[in-house]
């Protein structure tokens, strides 16, 4: 049998209850629009009847207390944040990609008509002029001026693709590696805080919430997995302790962030011990503070776009006698071709000007004179796109340079004979194999076809990475608007709650003047019957 | 699945972005009315592109060209028919034909004074100019060539038209090194051969030269030296062994020796001995039929082959026109000339000597007839090269037509397709728009009371 004024404390719970859930509908209806805020519900059970401290049972039937929140808590579906997140490396690595590859892509630019291609042909177009004036300084100068207009092309596309190297360099290091540890940092704090408010028995909902959308940035950069472990901490109550591991190429985990204690990224360069070539590494200082490098464990997410685009030389990796990265011994293996980043097409422009000028003196020089037209701007230094430069005998010359025929007849002079610049000509429409200085094949075709290949290249595999990050893109829209779906606010729903709970608070309140009014019965009309 | 205005706004943000990028794109489209601007977007047409341009380039150089030789042939054709209207006046009854054993001296006299006129003629006519070159001076057109030597021989690029001999010098082809010897020492040498020996490889030049004749057989070593350095090696080591060999060397200036030309090149006039030697006879005497047969070649897209730095004769256009080859060279078998300009020298000398006979002066009245028909030909042979050229212009042409017509298809975009595919985007793009103001619908708080 409950007491008399059991239902008053019945009604009151009713009435705190639907308060509480009015707050809970504000602050929903108040963050309609704030991003990453994950929609709120108040927790709220039915209290039964408490009967079994009593020494004999009952035989009148019991009612329940009334109703109880026991607290707020969040609708959010963590398989999607998984999902989401492992998706999102994805799309940083192809975005990263992306944008170094339409960099190259602007300088390596043969559909406009000044590109080295163009200038190419009107290189062979001045030697085939040089035909009808063979001989003649002066019409031997166009061609010397076309030369040089195309040595500077090669010299500009170089430096352009070394700046576009630099520049991703320095996003790397200043831009990634920093935002990434200061994530990593963020978000070692906040769950410390998220702890701390919890051990003290508040729930910090809306430090999750932030916490959340961190941990989506830093998913952006790098493969990572998150646990939480639930830690008793007496009373029956527990915290959740928040561990984010990096997910590595080999499925190795390396723990990024225990609690307070948090691992660090780091910015170096070095050279490959393979191939011996300039390289970037990116480094992890873990827990306890030693550090190593972990490019071949990066193998997706931001990082990964980065370190493709600055270390990948395609073609020019394979050939080499694979070392082992911690032996130093030579595993016995030969590497193979890696994907094309910039210094594929560095290197491909050096082999082309190397190629050019080593086929152009050739066929300018006779066996008893060395007569070069291409030399390096740096004496000693082997022909690069960078150093390429018209040799100094003939950009000091005055008169005619280039070798008209290489069978003087018996008569004196025989400038004006073009058999030997047919020859040149003709060296521009001559199938040519270049290779890697392992050689690796790369092309055969002639000059122009390298180049127009180089471009081609370039936009198949921008065409390729591009689709990728479009379906990566998609899935990562799709997945957000599936987690969406779960815990944004819906504006028609709060309003409806809001009218819910209201009616349940003047519910709450009839019931408590119905009561009232039943007690008064009880109190002040009983037992006057008659008076 | 639940849907939230959320979701509805962003999603419509995103789509009212893709329909602005399709806007933007079709609108470039109707401005530069190309296909793609980029090769990454359209890889394939980008190849094809590159392709279409090289060829359509080439085409171009190929008309210039072929316009350039086309109008060498037509001032030579000229010249040519000049010589050959000269050369008929000459051979009428009013000049040559006129020449009896009967003939006044009165008359002898302006015949001969009428053919030495007409001489002077001929050589300025073969000395025409195109531009700065001279048309029928082969390979070495920059001066004029035919002049007259001291004696009033003609010289064609310094050689005797007749004789071949060269008035430079002897000189030694040796596989493509050429060794002059100088005007000093014009016949001191003859005879004597020089035997080269070339690195096993192509482009290591010259191994040794060996001089021998006589009591000489001196052997120079000369690996991997160049031309001036070879020069100065014989300048030396041939007057110390002439002189230790006690042989005379008066007159002999060995300073006058030059060294040039390109070891490696084809064995072409010397003899051929064994290996990597090639062996060559010192003399004045220049090859006249190799010079009257020079090639100049110009690219007209017949396929240009070039192999060991030959030209294949088939794969590109010869432009050359030696002078010698029109006016005649060398000498019959009864020891006339068969020059025009020679001829007539001689028909004038004869009619200008005392013993003039019609016997001494036929045989050269008769050569006259020959080379006159030997002009005729290669008038022909002019005309058959610029019908050549023409038919190749037309190919040219055709060829540039449909050349412009595919790049215009790979590259370009039609602009009734541009502009449809813009309205459309525009349509699009503004439904959209009018969508969005729709799209955020009223909520169930508005209908609260």
């Amino acid at each position: 049998m409950s007491s008399t004024f059991a239902g008053v404390y019945k009604a009151l719970s009713g009435i705190q209850t639907s308060q509480l859930q009015l707050q809970v509908t504000g602050q929903n209806m108040t963050n309609v629009s704030t991003n990453g805020y994950t929609r709120q519900r108040a927790d709220v059970y039915s209290v039964g009847s408490s009967g079994n401290n009593m020494r004999y049972a009952s035989t009148t039937a019991a009612v329940g207390a009334g109703v109880m929140a026991t607290g707020v808590s969040q609708l959010r579906d963590p398989y999607l944040d998984i999902r989401f997140r492992s998706e999102n490396a994805k799309v940083g690595d192809t975005t990263t990609q992306l944008s170094a590859m339409s960099d190259i892509e602007n300088v390596l630019d043969e559909v406009k008509t000044d590109g080295l291609e163009a200038q190419m042909k009107a290189l062979v177009s001045q030697l085939q002029n040089l035909c009808e004036d063979a001989g003649n300084g002066v019409s031997e100068s166009t061609v010397k001026t076309s030369a040089s207009i195309l040595v500077n092309m090669f010299n500009n596309y170089s430096e352009q693709l070394s700046s576009i190297r630099n520049q991703q360099k320095g996003y790397l290091k200043d831009n990634a590696v920093n935002k990434v540890n200061q994530l990593i940092g963020n978000i070692s704090h906040l769950s410390e805080e998220i702890r701390m408010s919890e051990i003290s028995g508040s729930s910090a909902l809306e430090l999750e919430d932030q916490r959340n959308s961190m941990l989506d940035e830093l998913s952006q950069y790098v493969n990572i997995e998150i646990q939480k472990n639930s830690v008793d901490i007496g009373s029956g109550r527990t915290v959740d302790e928040l561990s984010v591991y990096l997910v590595g190429a080999s499925g190795t985990k390396h723990t990024l962030i225990n609690n307070e204690e948090y691992a660090k990224f780091g910015f170096g360069m070095g050279t490959s011990a393979t191939t011996g070539k300039e390289c970037v590494n990116v480094t992890l200082t873990d827990l306890s503070g030693s550090t190593k490098t972990i490019n071949s464990e990066l193998s997706t997410g931001v990082f990964h776009g980065y370190l493709k685009i600055l270390n990948e030389n395609g073609e020019y990796d394979a050939g080499f006698a694979v070392i082992d990265p911690v032996s130093y011994n030579p595993t016995g293996e030969t590497s193979s071709a890696s994907g094309h980043g910039i210094g594929y097409y560095q290197l491909s422009l050096d082999t082309l000007a190397q190629k050019l000028a080593a086929v152009m003196n050739a066929a300018n020089s006779t066996s008893t004179e060395n007569k070069p037209l291409f030399a390096s701007s740096v004496a000693g230094e082997q022909i690069t796109a960078s150093n390429i430069a018209l040799s100094s005998q003939w950009e000091n010359s005055t008169g005619a340079y280039i070798t008209t025929t290489k069978q003087p007849s018996g008569v004196e002079d025989n400038s004006k004979a073009t058999d030997n610049i047919l020859a040149m000509i003709k060296e521009f429409s001559t199938d040519i194999d270049f290779q890697t200085e392992n050689g690796v094949s790369l092309f055969t075709g002639t000059f122009q076809e390298f180049v127009t290949n180089l471009s081609n290249t370039l936009g198949l595999e921008q065409g390729n990475i591009s689709s990728q990050n479009n379906t990566y893109s998609t899935t990562l829209a799709t997945i957000d608007k599936q987690r969406l779906s779960v815990s944004s606010v819906d504006i028609n729903e709060e309003g409806i709650n809001l009218i819910m709970y209201n009616q349940a608070m003047t519910a709450a309140c009839r019931f408590m003047t119905t009561l009232d009014e039943s007690l008064d019965n009880v109190i002040s009309k009983m037992g006057i019957v008659g008076r | 699945m639940r849907v939230t205005m959320t979701m509805i706004s962003k999603q419509y943000s995103k789509n009212l972005n893709s329909n602005l990028s399709s806007l933007n794109e079709a609108g470039n489209k109707t401005t530069n009315f190309r296909k793609f601007n980029k090769a990454s977007e359209d890889p394939f047409s980008a190849a094809k592109a590159y392709q279409l341009r090289r060829e359509y380039q080439q085409n171009q150089d190929y008309q210039s060209n072929l316009s350039l030789a086309q109008s060498m042939l037509e001032t030579a054709e000229s010249s040519v028919t000049t010589i050959n209207n000269i050369a008929q006046e000459v051979n009428s009854t009013d000049i040559l034909k006129a020449i009896t054993s009967t003939m006044a001296s009165n008359d002898k006299k302006i015949v001969s004074t009428k053919l030495r006129a007409t001489q002077e003629a001929i050589v300025s006519t073969m000395n025409t100019q195109l531009g700065s070159n001279y048309l029928f001076g082969g390979s070495g057109a920059a001066s004029a060539p035919f002049t007259l030597d001291a004696n009033g021989n003609l010289l064609y690029r310094g050689v005797n038209v007749n004789t071949g001999e060269n008035s430079a010098g002897a000189t030694s082809d040796v596989n493509g090194t050429k060794i002059c010897f100088g005007v000093a020492n014009t016949d001191l040498f003859n005879g004597y051969t020089i035997t080269i020996e070339q690195g096993l490889n192509l482009g290591r030049g010259i191994e040794s030269i060996n001089v021998s004749g006589g009591n000489i057989a001196i052997t120079l070593n000369a690996e991997g030296s160049n031309n001036g350095e070879l020069q100065t090696a014989l300048q030396n080591q041939l007057d110390n062994a002439f002189t230790a060999a006690g042989i005379g060397t008066a007159g002999m200036d060995f300073s006058k020796i030059t060294v040039s030309g390109n070891a490696s090149a084809t064995v072409k006039t010397s003899e051929f001995v064994s290996g990597n030697m090639v062996k060559s006879t010192i003399s004045n005497i220049v090859d006249l039929d190799a010079l009257a047969n020079e090639k100049i070649y110009v690219d007209l897209g017949l396929g240009l082959n070039v192999n060991n730095n030959n030209v294949q004769a088939q794969s590109a256009f010869n432009i050359s026109m030696p002078g010698i080859a029109y006016l005649g060279y060398g000498t019959n078998a009864d020891g006339t000339p068969k020059n025009i300009y020679s001829l007539l020298g001689k028909i004038a000398d004869q009619l200008e000597s005392g013993g003039f006979s019609m016997d001494n002066v036929k045989p050269y009245l008769n050569a006259f007839d020959d080379s006159q028909q030997q002009l005729l030909t290669k008038i022909t042979d002019i005309g058959a090269r610029t019908d050549t050229l023409e038919y190749t212009q037309k190919r040219l042409e055709n060829m540039e037509d449909s050349l412009l017509a595919k790049i215009d298809k790979v590259e370009y975009e039609n602009p009734v397709d541009a502009i449809m595919d813009y309205k459309m985007q525009q349509y699009t793009y503004t439904a959209a728009l009018q969508i969005g103001t729709n799209i955020l619908q009223p909520t169930f708080l508005d209908f609260m009371k």
